[in-house]
């Protein structure tokens, strides 16, 4: 069953615009949101998961109205939010015991079982009688991760979820959340565009609530492929070259900067052809609303 | 769910030391003043009367107020606090479970808290005579109904008016602050109104 937002908008009090007309289809399996800091993926985020309303437009999963049936939703739901916190003087099996009984399962023996397995799966089992207070920041992590996973949610919304752990654990991570992906919709925003290659079926870049493009990550990066150009210049040269060109990359290396630019045809100028990647996709993409020459 | 925000409640207060620690202050509070012969009872009333117990208890009902606002001010603001509003807020947990199972779970404890006035004062009417304190002749025979009828008469209805208020004050402020300002002002208030009351029954010529 595939999740249907349609035209979603949202304005803060303060004037921003967070969402606007955002229309997704989101598929079973990963769906990526990539965006730079700001570009509205956790309001769309919190939004589906009903921690917050929109002005307009609407959500569906099936027969479900996610906007007005708040509690069918969040029967379904796994949501790890971007920041969170514990209760500092409980201990995690007694917390994860705790929003398992909230989802549902009243049964104490298939709890009990269910929240080992998950202690077990994210590594934690070890340290489950431990208070969440003593937890360093990873940890806390994979708890945040265990407590999503509870009740086997038909949808799960994990907010750059690999912040503060260390690669092994990401990959660790990760390696459960395709698994995971393979029954049920898995919404991951991040803004490392390395994850959502390997792991995402589909993905969507948002940038100043807007939706900037959707679909794979193969045709992503086919839709560039012959228009990268990239070269290395002087670095006071680069405001000539914004000028002429459509840089969407810069990279300082050995003194020289090098830049990449999109361009249809061959530029000239000692320009080189370049195989494009998602990076390419993504700076691109984002070029209309963020300037992305950080020098 | 109502059950499982309550006992959770419950499990997590019992955990915490300050429910002990208020337990216990109170207990020794009251065996102390009761031992020391300390109560406003007149030479001759038992210290640890029915009528002595009765006004004790409803005395307690506004000294308990800095007690009630720590433990009901808690519940709701934990979440604020511990930033724990966002993944529990998202579980399929009804408004009022979560509403009323946090303010009963933290008003049993509260109760909890209070009884500790009963073995204080069982404990202080025995110890009062067996150190000398005070003489023996000023303690009467102890019956438990004669601490539980003021108890559930007397205590526990301001108790539940001041959690009421003060569990009400963070649910609508969001804030924890207010509590101590609003328990404070309600302090001076009594001691006001028990001092005008003083002046009015003794009588103004006496001030004039």
């Amino acid at each position: 069953m595939e999740l249907l937002i349609e035209t979603l908008s949202k304005q803060y009090s303060n004037g921003v615009q967070a969402l606007n007309n955002v229309s997704l289809n989101i598929p079973q399996g990963m769906f990526g949101l990539l965006g730079p800091n700001g570009a509205g993926k956790s309001t769309l985020m919190r939004t589906i998961a009903t921690l917050q309303k929109a002005d307009s437009g609407s959500i569906t999963w099936g027969e479900l109205n996610i906007l007005e049936q708040q509690e069918e939703m969040r029967k379904v739901l796994g949501y790890l939010p971007q920041e969170f916190g514990v209760y500092p003087r409980v201990s995690a099996e007694m917390m994860l015991d705790h929003i398992a009984r909230l989802k549902g399962l009243s049964n104490r023996k298939e709890r009990n079982e269910t929240v080992s397995a998950l202690l077990q799966k994210v590594n934690l089992y070890k340290e489950r009688k431990r208070n969440l207070g003593t937890y360093s920041g990873g940890m806390k992590q994979r708890f945040g991760i265990a407590q999503a996973l509870i009740g086997n949610p038909k949808i799960l919304i994990v907010d750059e979820p690999t912040a503060g752990l260390d690669p092994a654990e990401r990959n660790r991570f990760y390696n459960l959340l395709s698994e995971i992906g393979e029954s049920t919709i898995v919404i991951l925003s991040t803004h490392i565009v390395e994850d959502v290659k390997t792991l995402c079926k589909q993905f969507a870049i948002i940038c100043s609530g807007e939706v900037m493009y959707v679909g794979t990550p193969h045709d992503a990066v086919k839709t560039l492929d012959g228009k990268i150009w990239s070269k290395a210049i002087d670095k006071h040269e680069i405001e000539d070259y914004r000028e002429k060109y459509k840089v969407i990359a810069t990279q300082l290396s050995e003194g020289k900067l090098f830049i990449r630019v999109v361009s249809d045809d061959n530029p000239g100028e000692g320009f080189t052809a370049s195989e494009p990647t998602l990076e390419d996709v993504y700076f691109n993409a984002i070029s209309a609303k963020v300037d992305l020459v950080t020098l | 769910m109502f059950w499982t925000v309550f006992s959770f409640e419950l499990n997590y207060r019992l955990r915490r030391p300050a429910t002990y620690i208020y337990f216990f202050t109170i207990l020794l509070l009251v065996t102390l003043i009761i031992a020391n012969g300390g109560s406003p009872a007149s030479e001759k009333v038992h210290h640890n009367s029915p009528a002595m117990i009765g006004s004790f208890f409803s005395t307690m009902g506004i000294l308990s107020i800095l007690i009630c606002s720590a433990v009901m001010g808690v519940p709701l603001y934990r979440d604020l606090e511990h930033n724990t509003k966002e993944y529990l807020l998202s579980s399929p947990i009804r408004k009022s479970a979560y509403f009323w199972g946090r303010f009963w779970g933290s008003f049993a404890i509260l109760v909890f808290i209070c009884l500790g006035a009963i073995p204080g004062f069982m404990i202080g009417s025995w110890i009062g005579p067996l150190f000398d304190w005070a003489k023996p002749e000023r303690y009467g025979p102890n019956h438990l109904v004669y601490y539980l009828w003021p108890f559930v008469t007397l205590l526990l209805p301001s108790l539940f008016f001041s959690s009421c208020l003060f569990f009400g004050l963070v649910s609508w402020f969001r804030n924890n602050r207010i509590l101590y300002t609003v328990s404070i002002m309600l302090f001076i208030l009594y001691l006001l109104s028990d001092f005008w009351c003083a002046i009015s029954k003794a009588g103004f010529g006496r001030f004039a």
